[in-house]
């Protein structure tokens, strides 16, 4: 298919104490619970590298959604886009932020704490938190630029594509072949208890032909091509994606709106004819442009999100969730 | 009968406040309804609702349920709604024919996100215009409905700022009005004493029945019960059973009688006391009793909590004078001044049934003044129920 | 039973009036604001009760002074986990 697109990003990536390379360079503040969002949200308004997370998971989770809930907020908070995280927490719920806050830190993150209860209400919170946005912001000022290459990424697929006709299917199929050809590790969703494998994906270069499965939200031990079990919610592949540590995440759309997340930017495919309104909302329309022509303007949609803010970011327009095992209590 | 001022709706009900509210009804909404209210004088909610192919059709029935009790809620003069496609955006008609001034944006026929923002701030300008047309007028206490809560339990909750809401919530049955008690799984432990109360063997079967499906669901989910309650924070607090939790939760209702038990979000039938099934979830809890049509809200607190809702104030009472100090920009009244002798669980009752009423008519509360609009969709928690008993 | 609404430190006495009766009561391990602690003694499998009803079940036998709390009881509902 020709020699994979060089990635072209207009600006240098940051190198974080761990290694890895982050394509932004966001202030994250997570409120464990949802009571503690209104405070995580007032502490980074105005700021405009503090990205607060808004979620709506409470002090009623049983077992298995607050795990679940505590591995997704960690992997958010630890991924090579973020700076520096900020817990921010309410006290007496069920996902400790302090506990959080630990197994940040552990991750080798640099993290800070607020406790809204600890420090005595919301304003002292507050201004508690935005003291700790400014040691993170100084501690992070030191991490280097580095260039950033195809090798460093990885790059999350929704699973959108899966069900797609084999005209419009084909071109994700294509960039997926090309990123691994060029040393990209590729994270795809796959829709649980979904039939939809990914097809056409010729894994040149990529020893495991069928991919490795992945857990949910769980980053992948080494290189290469990754399908991760994900819920049909686009939103919480979203989320999975990037806590598994996606840099950037391309989203076919065909459905809903577009939308982007918090901790890595999202490309938007559209694919009509549902998109054709979003034209101008979305990075690249798939229409009667030769394959080789679209999955290039892929490629380069992906490499640009890697150094220039996107629309949607441009926007404020993110969103997240985290999947609901059970009712809540 | 001593009036209060209210706002008079054509729906027939009384609201407390006069908003107008940007609600998204699916997810993918959410950011488009915060940037077509962000910087103006309406507000908004944000979730994460997304009607996916399996979704039960129970639960797609809750939710809009829920998100219909919400817009049409009195507290709101006028409300735009923000769908993706045309299908969501069919809720606009059942609010509509309940009488509110309604108005629709679907995203995928206004042009693209820029487009949808454009036709926001349209649509958006003349249900100001409406609302600010609007005034309070002379209305009866029984107009209100209040919804009573408890976050952040500790073990003087039972003991002080939960009768203390129940003393308000008897005088406010008593006035005729309607006070809703919820968070079925709090009152685990504490059915017995609730349906000794009920106003038919209907109601008290009722009573039973609600409490036993949240603990038949646990079970299923192969939990136990006690995981999740008491919390930690709770367990530090001083709560040490379920049961203890419960019985000092009930005490909020206060001591009339129960007229009725409603699913969660749905209007209640009758004025007094009435049960809501609703999950513990602070948040989730506090959005079904205002889509039931709760104005206000009490809500009692240990630990300090600082959430509230977009369209309903809520009322904060500390059950001890260290939150109510350390929390002060958070908490509205203190019923700790009870241990210290200052107060009578009678004279703390008067003072938030009298916040009740200053609240109703205007004056704001911590919560509203500090911007807080938590809300959270609540899913239909019995599928698993009904799927076992399916297959039986 | 009562409940602390200060700190209680060990070595407090505390005098507990029931109706005409008092008795003095040693605080013996510290308990927190907030927190319960025995007044008489709970025997192991006994009804723990406050607001006059059953709020769990003695796990062991506890004495006057002591602290009650989730070491000495257990809630009566059955769980997933117990029978």
């Amino acid at each position: 298919m020709g020699e994979a697109v060089p990635l072209v990003s207009t600006a240098p990536g940051r190198r974080r104490p761990s290694g890895a390379v982050g394509v932004r360079h966001h202030f994250l503040v997570i409120p464990s619970v949802i009571c503690a969002a209104q405070a995580a949200l007032t502490i980074a308004e105005g700021m405009p590298d503090a990205v607060a997370i808004e979620h709506q998971h409470g002090c009623s989770q049983l077992g298995g959604d607050a795990h679940l809930t505590e591995l997704v907020l960690t992997g958010l908070g630890t991924h090579p886009n973020v700076a520096g995280t900020l817990v921010v927490s309410l006290g007496c719920e069920t996902v400790q932020g302090l506990l959080l806050h630990r197994s940040i830190v552990e991750c080798g993150q640099r993290a800070e704490f607020v406790g809204i209860q600890q420090s005595g209400g919301t304003g002292a919170a507050i201004a508690a938190g935005r003291e700790a946005l400014g040691r993170l912001r100084g501690a992070a000022a030191a991490d280097p630029e580095a260039r950033v290459g195809w090798d460093d990424l990885r790059i999350g697929i929704e699973a959108a594509w899966l069900g797609m006709p084999a005209a419009q299917a084909r071109v994700f199929a294509e960039v997926t072949d090309q990123l691994l050809q060029a040393g990209a590790t590729v994270i795809q969703a796959v829709r649980e208890g979904s039939s939809e494998q990914p097809a056409g994906v010729s894994a040149l270069g990529n020893p495991n032909r069928e991919g490795i499965p992945l857990a949910y939200g769980t980053p992948p031990a080494g290189r290469g091509y990754f399908l991760m079990a994900a819920p049909e919610s686009r939103i919480a592949q979203k989320t999975g994606l990037a806590a598994a540590g996606a840099h950037v995440i391309l989203s076919p759309f065909a459905s809903g709106l577009p939308a982007g997340c918090p901790v890595a930017p999202v490309v938007h495919v559209g694919v009509g004819p549902y998109a054709r309104p979003f034209a101008g909302d979305v990075d690249v329309m798939l229409d009667d442009t030769p394959l080789p022509e679209l999955v290039g303007a892929v490629l380069r949609a992906l490499g640009k999100a890697c150094g220039e803010e996107t629309a949607l970011e441009g926007m404020g327009a993110f969103e997240m969730a985290i999947h609901r095992i059970a009712p809540t209590m | 009968m001593e009036e209060i001022s209210l706002y008079h709706r054509p729906t027939g009900g009384w609201g407390v406040r006069n908003h107008v509210l940007v609600l998204p009804l699916v997810a993918s909404a959410s950011s488009m309804a915060r940037a077509v209210a962000r910087g103006t004088e309406a507000t908004w909610v944000e979730h994460d609702y997304e009607p996916l192919h399996d979704d039960l059709p129970r639960n797609h029935e809750r939710i809009a349920r829920t998100l219909v009790g919400f817009a049409t809620n009195p507290n709101v003069a006028a409300v735009l709604l923000i769908a993706d496609t045309g299908e969501p955006g069919m809720l606009l008609e059942p609010i509509r024919a309940a009488g509110q001034r309604a108005d629709l944006v679907i995203v995928a026929e206004a042009g693209g996100l820029r487009g949808a923002m454009e036709q926001g701030r349209d649509r958006l300008a003349p249900l100001l215009s409406h609302a600010a047309g609007c005034c309070r007028e002379p209305a009866p206490i029984s107009a209100l409905m209040l919804g009573t809560e408890c976050g952040g339990s500790d073990a003087l909750s039972g003991i002080t700022a939960n009768p203390a809401l129940g003393v308000a919530s008897d005088h406010l049955v008593d006035a005729g009005g309607t006070v809703i008690l919820a968070e079925t799984t709090e009152l685990i432990g504490a059915e017995h004493l609730l349906a000794r109360r009920a106003a038919s063997p209907a109601v008290a079967e009722e009573i039973y029945r609600i409490i036993h499906r949240y603990e038949a669901v646990v079970k299923a989910h192969g939990e136990d019960i006690r995981g999740a309650n008491p919390t930690p924070g709770n367990i530090e607090g001083g709560l040490t059973t379920i049961e203890e939790k419960s019985l000092g939760a009930a005490k909020k209702g206060g001591s009339r009688t129960v007229g009725e038990v409603v699913e969660f979000a749905v209007r209640p039938s009758t004025h007094g006391l009435v049960i809501m099934d609703t999950p513990g979830n602070d948040i989730e809890q506090m959005v079904g009793m205002v889509a039931a049509g709760c104005q206000v809200a009490v809500f009692t607190t240990g630990r300090g909590t600082p959430t509230g809702s977009a369209i309903a104030p809520v009322i904060k009472v500390a059950t001890n004078s260290h939150t109510a100090g350390r929390m002060r920009d958070n908490i509205d009244l203190n019923a700790g001044l009870i241990l210290e002798g200052t107060e009578t669980l009678q004279s703390m009752g008067r003072r938030i049934y009298e916040a009740i009423l200053a609240v109703a008519q205007g004056e704001l509360t911590k919560a509203e003044r500090l911007g807080h609009r938590e809300f959270a969709i609540s899913r239909y928690p019995f599928g698993i129920l009904d799927e076992a008993a399916t297959v039986r | 039973m009562v409940i602390a609404v200060a700190p209680l430190q060990p070595g407090t006495e505390i005098e507990v009036r029931r109706g005409a009766a008092a008795a003095c009561v040693v605080v013996e391990t510290l308990i927190p604001f907030g927190h319960k602690m025995a007044v008489a003694e709970i025997a192991a499998g006994d009804p723990v009760i406050k607001y006059g009803e059953i709020i769990g079940v003695a796990t062991t036998a506890i004495r006057p002074g002591q602290h009650v709390h989730v070491h000495n009881v257990r809630s009566d509902r059955a769980g997933a986990g117990d029978g």
